[in-house]
């Protein structure tokens, strides 16, 4: 008896194994319009990802290029006030008292002013005759100023300022007073300049004298879901669009960040990402299914794809347990909705990160404009079917990569709270730029929004 | 040069012709969009049976095609007089094959003409193995049945 059953097997191997019949000529036409139309299709997404990657490495070396632009900057001002337009004191010649001109506008000589130290601005208000000029010299505050600090008698040295005072009888000659040059700065502004500056060399130092380390930690709920692209194009992408939704999970980890610039720095660590997707309207019982093959109203899914235990998805195949419900009766009558469940499908990824952080305001809250490449671990795959009563299955979902790599866009705020210790607010969006699954029907892209919370210490 | 190699393994899955020749489309685009993935481990043809097989498993598997029977493998095990011979037609066999219900048709073919263990054929289906020897040992007797019908009729006209 097993010998003719096995024979049976020989028979139909031997016979068909071989049968190769010539398929309809028809059909090679079909196969190259959908090879020229997908090539279309898979094209644009390639595009946008590499035409993102651009864009990103375009203002990430914007970005680098300013910063470095700008400390270039500073340097000439910083030059051109330790510089001395000597051409005004040998362009210095006797004028009229009006001919003063109505500001507050003086020549700088030789400040040489030493580094770090602030200059207290004057108070100045415009003088229309040469008396108001001497009595508003007269009141200056900087007479009583430290003599460490640099005054305003220091900036017009050798000339003495009260010398200035002295006469209201400019007329006379014999203290003539400089003839600005066009290269003339307005004082305040100048003591205004100085002082920003020293600030900034302030601040450059400190940063300096440290490491340029951080480490810290971040964590914060994310909303994830995903793009699909059809690869088949028979398979059932509007009962997935229907059926499916994002859900709200969790990511965090450990970072650290390296400062090679004052503005620039580089963010990495190891963190853990949760996400997923739903698919309701789920069949917990394929008996229906047997019996009942068409839906008996529009509302109902296909049920093809949305049968228990092995369903189908935008990612592929979701299977569940085997143990299922036992059989329903033969009552023409029985209501579709009766056993349908929700199910929820979970990756958990173990995920480095490589982050470019550029601080674009730097006050008492830093602002960073970050932007990222991740390399993702899949660590946990699992679905999870219910009706929130007393049914409940597990399960998994097939053909799912095990790596992947996502990119990153977030802005980062940071905010001190002690020395060295510094709390953070990330908002962020990601992107995976490799599929999730390994399914030829589809390629799944997940995305996430979320916002992380963090703390941080440097040295 | 595979093509027809390939349509001949497309008709063995399919009920018809016509489901024969949408696998067959479906399995060279993706042949297509997978060449580069070829390892040259193993050869050419076998693997773009596979993947022919594959696509073919994957329209039943959407079809819900691959319901599984609650017979007991023991139920079908039944005596048959009629000796095999070589003088069946390879078209009369497609035939019968193609009169069996897919999830029948495909377990038989994996099994019986792939050479898929049952141990295979239930991860690849999403079945247990239970099920896979059910189905096959099904297949086995409605094929049998069928090989009988047709030497009778043989006889009656020969």
């Amino acid at each position: 008896m097993i010998d003719r059953l096995e024979n049976m097997d020989e028979l139909f191997r031997n016979g068909l194994k071989d049968y190769a019949p010539a398929p309809p000529t028809e059909i090679w036409g079909r196969i190259e319009r959908d090879i020229v139309k997908n090539r279309k299709t898979v094209f644009l997404p390639i595009f946008l990802k590499i035409a993102a990657g651009i864009v990103i490495i375009a203002s990430i070396t914007w970005l680098v290029w300013r910063s470095f632009n700008s400390s270039s900057q500073e340097q000439v001002l910083s030059e051109t006030l330790q510089s001395a337009p000597s051409d005004t004191k040998a362009a210095s010649e006797t004028i009229t008292p009006n001919e003063i001109r109505k500001s507050s506008t003086v020549p700088v000589s030789s400040p040489n002013v030493p580094e770090k130290e602030l200059v207290t601005p004057v108070e100045t208000t415009i003088p229309e005759t040469t008396e108001e000029l001497a009595i508003l010299f007269e009141e200056s505050e900087v007479e009583s100023a430290p003599q460490e600090v640099v005054t305003y008698e220091n900036i017009i040295s050798p000339m003495n300022s009260r010398d200035l005072m002295v006469s209201s009888t400019f007329a006379d000659n014999d203290y003539p007073l400089i003839k600005p040059s066009r290269n003339e700065i307005d004082y305040n502004e100048l003591i205004i300049q100085q002082n920003l500056l020293a600030l900034e060399d302030q601040k450059n130092n400190d940063r300096k004298e440290g490491l340029g380390w951080s480490v810290g930690g971040q964590a914060g709920p994310q909303y994830t879901y995903r793009d699909v692209y059809v690869n088949t194009p028979s398979y059932p992408v509007n009962n997935f669009d229907k059926y499916e939704s994002g859900l709200v999970a969790y990511a965090g980890g450990l970072q650290f960040e390296i400062e090679p610039s004052s503005r620039f720095s580089i963010q990495s660590g190891i963190y853990y990402s949760k996400m997923g997707q739903t698919k309701s309207s789920l069949q917990s019982n394929p008996d229906i299914s047997t019996t009942y093959t068409t839906p008996n109203t529009p509302d109902e899914p296909e049920r093809g794809s949305n049968m228990m235990p092995d369903v189908v998805n935008s990612t592929g195949i979701i299977t569940f347990d085997k143990d299922l419900t036992p059989p329903v009766s033969d009552d023409e009558n029985i209501d579709w909705t009766v056993g349908l469940v929700t199910a929820e499908q979970y990756f958990e990824y173990v995920e480095i990160p490589f982050i470019f952080r550029y601080l674009i305001i730097d006050r008492k809250m830093d602002v960073n404009l970050c932007s990222g490449l991740w390399a993702n671990f899949l660590v946990g795959n699992k679905a999870t079917a219910t009706d929130n009563e007393d049914f409940t299955r597990e399960g998994e979902t097939k053909e799912i990569n095990s790596f992947g790599y996502s990119g990153s866009v977030s802005i980062g705020l940071a905010y001190p709270v002690a020395s060295n210790i510094n709390i953070s607010l990330e908002p962020f969006f990601k992107y995976y730029l490799s599929p999730i699954n390994t399914n030829p029907e589809t390629n799944v892209y997940p995305y996430s929004i979320g916002v992380l919370t963090g703390i941080s210490y440097s040295f | 040069m595979f093509s027809a190699k390939m349509f001949g393994v497309c008709l063995r899955y399919s009920g018809s012709r016509e489901d024969a020749q949408d696998i067959l489309h479906e399995g060279f685009l993706k042949i297509y969009e997978k060449i580069e993935q070829f390892e040259s481990r193993g050869s050419f043809e076998g693997w773009i049976r596979r993947i022919m097989v594959n696509t073919a498993l994957e329209k039943f598997r959407n079809q819900n095609k691959l319901v599984r029977t609650q017979e007991s493998v023991e139920e079908f095990e039944r005596s048959g007089d009629t000796d095999l011979t070589e003088n069946i037609t390879v078209k009369e066999l497609l035939g019968m094959i193609e009169e069996l219900s897919p999830q029948y048709r495909i377990v038989f073919n994996l099994y019986a003409i792939e050479g898929y263990s049952h141990k295979e054929i239930s991860e690849m289906l999403g079945i247990n193995e239970g099920t896979s020897k059910s189905n096959l040992s099904r297949a086995r007797t409605i094929l049998q049945e069928k090989v009988n019908e047709f030497y009778k009729h043989v006889e009656r006209v020969g």
